[in-house]
């Protein structure tokens, strides 16, 4: 295979080694100095929401520093913020989470203003430099939140997802690439699978995803999209016998035009009674 | 050194196991700067473990022509075993035909796994993906675990199951010991509610619902809202899942815990480690 390197694809791939350099740098700067640049928490963390007639999204977050420290009382602030499926923040709030507490909340709850059925959001946490003495040694830690799925339909089950993966700040050059992923899906037993990609970066982004067949690697489905920063798209497949034989299984491959941090689409597959269940591929 | 893929049984809430892996047979699978293996050279074995003791091994051959292998318990060599009674384990790992440089060095690399669980009649399943875990040496000496959950659902539809996957190789038909782990459940105001011990076997999967180690420390589960539980304990190897369930339906989703270096860098310095498992780990 021939693979050519533009010019712009190699400062791009540079600016994406500079700025995974800049995040180490921005760690160990608030690891010197946290009264003037917070503690050293990783973040923003970006996932996805739901808000529609099948699922609504349930945050759940907890104090960690609690269980790390069960002597002190420090108490962390979670702040979200809110983008609809155009990249757009159209919301944005903070709670505080005191001492060994946890806060479940909907995320409509936690902030108002979420219109669209779906998008990304992204979460930070912080709390007092002044107990850098007693958490210091903990070096950098992360907000802990996880997200819930919580069905509408009664036949459903809830889902989660968790997060580690960067909202992205700087826009990107161009840096092709290619993931597959290491989840497959097994048609023979859906009618339907919902692929939810996110664009973490603020960089407008082109790609592709693919479905090849397990049995052999043949081609079942390409769906090419573009999407805003800071947005989402939904690609739908809905499973029904055609023209196209359809294969047991697929796996999933993700080509895009900029090496985002989030590239695990977010997947909803509707089972062949009804059900449906999700993860991230 | 040898890598295990976890699969927990979740037969205690009628559901199937199943897996799926990549097959380093396939060409087109392969990373960027390795080969990939040449047909034969490689296999896959699951091991189904019942109460601590090893019941079947099964090996399972890829074929070039696919790019993953995905497999369900019923080609495990189970089909003529007693029912599973809900703690099986089945461990699964890549097996070389012969030690060659390039297997070793495809085995030793980062591994993911894809978990199924499916209803009896296969026509849903829920799934997660996780990684493969390092098998420790005889005598290593496992430190214990913590795991704080915030994320429970339980009300009239649902509720939440606490998933812990205890594996030991050294300890494999060794009988019934195994680790044990406190639960101490907090309510969101952060209040205690009580705290209850419960062994977890070595090899097995240890499923516990927040409604029964409620009622296990005197609490009425329909009157406490949201609680929040730090399970402490344990020095073996654990993979840790967190299952939602549908009470009318059986439906549920699943998702895995993260590592604690995704939470802390403390862990991964000696002198910062010490201090933080003092902490942590202190009255246990």
């Amino acid at each position: 295979m021939n693979t050519t390197i533009g010019m712009r694809e190699l400062v791009g791939y540079s600016l994406v080694k500079a700025k995974s350099k800049a995040l180490g740098i921005k760690k160990n700067i608030q690891t010197a100095l946290p009264s003037l640049f917070g503690m050293p928490i990783r973040g923003s963390l970006v996932q996805f929401y739901r808000n529609d007639t099948l699922f609504d999204t349930v945050l759940s977050f907890t104090n960690y520093l609690s269980y790390f420290l069960p002597d002190e009382e420090i108490a962390i602030v979670y702040s979200v913020n809110v983008h609809d499926r155009h990249g757009k923040r159209v919301a944005s709030g903070a709670r505080r989470v005191g001492p060994r507490q946890t806060l479940q909340v909907k995320l409509s709850e936690f902030v108002s203003g979420v219109t669209d059925e779906f998008g990304l959001f992204c979460v930070d946490a912080s709390y007092k430099p002044r107990y850098v003495q007693s958490a210091g040694f903990l070096g950098q830690t992360s907000p802990q939140f996880m997200t819930l799925f919580i069905p509408r339909d009664p036949a459903h089950g809830p889902q989660m997802i968790h997060s580690h993966k960067h909202f992205e700040y700087l826009p990107l050059l161009k840096s092709p690439n290619t993931r597959r992923s290491a989840v497959i899906e097994i048609l023979d037993r859906l009618r339907q699978l919902d692929l939810f990609v996110l664009n973490s970066s603020p960089s407008r982004v082109h790609g592709s995803i693919e479905l090849r067949s397990t049995e052999n690697d043949e081609l079942w489905s390409s769906s090419a999209f573009e999407i805003p920063g800071h947005g989402v798209t939904k690609i739908s497949h809905e499973i029904k016998p055609g023209a196209r034989p359809i294969p047991r299984a697929v796996s999933c491959v993700l080509s895009l035009d900029k090496a985002i941090h989030h590239r695990k689409p977010i997947i909803f597959r509707t089972a062949i009674d009804g059900i449906v269940t999700c993860n991230h591929s | 050194m040898n890598k295990k893929f976890l699969v927990p049984s979740l037969g205690s809430l009628g559901m199937r196991s199943g897996f799926c892996v990549i097959n380093p047979t396939f060409a087109k699978l392969q990373a960027a700067n390795s080969a990939a293996l040449e047909q034969g050279a490689i296999k896959l074995r699951v091991q189904a473990v019942r109460s601590g003791a090893e019941l079947k091994v099964a090996d399972l051959l890829f074929n070039p022509e696919q790019s993953f292998l995905w497999s369900f318990d019923d080609e495990w060599g189970l089909l003529h075993e007693p029912p599973n009674v809900g703690d099986d384990l089945y461990v699964v790992e890549y097996v070389a035909a012969s030690p060659s440089a390039r297997a070793q060095a495809f085995m030793a690399s980062d591994l993911e796994g894809q978990l199924f669980f499916a209803a009896p009649d296969q026509k849903w399943y829920a799934t997660v993906i996780n990684g493969f875990i390092p098998e420790r040496s005889k005598g290593y000496r496992f430190a214990p675990i913590f795991h704080a959950g915030h994320y429970f659902v339980m009300d009239e539809r649902f509720m939440t199951y606490i998933c812990l996957v205890n594996y030991n190789a050294e300890q494999m038909g060794q009988g019934d010991d195994g680790n044990v782990m406190q639960f101490k459940l907090l309510t969101d105001a952060g209040d205690v509610l009580g705290s209850t011990k419960r062994q977890i076997r070595f090899n097995s999967t240890f499923l516990i619902s927040v409604g029964d180690l409620l009622e296990e420390i005197g609490v009425d589960k329909t009157s406490t809202g949201h609680v929040s539980i730090h399970v402490r304990g344990g020095a073996s190897q654990y993979a840790i899942y967190t299952v939602h369930r549908n009470l009318a339906t059986g439906t549920i989703g699943i998702e895995h815990s993260l590592a604690p270096h995704y939470y802390t860098e403390a862990v991964m310095k000696p002198e910062t480690r010490a201090v933080l498992y003092q902490k942590v780990f202190g009255g246990l």
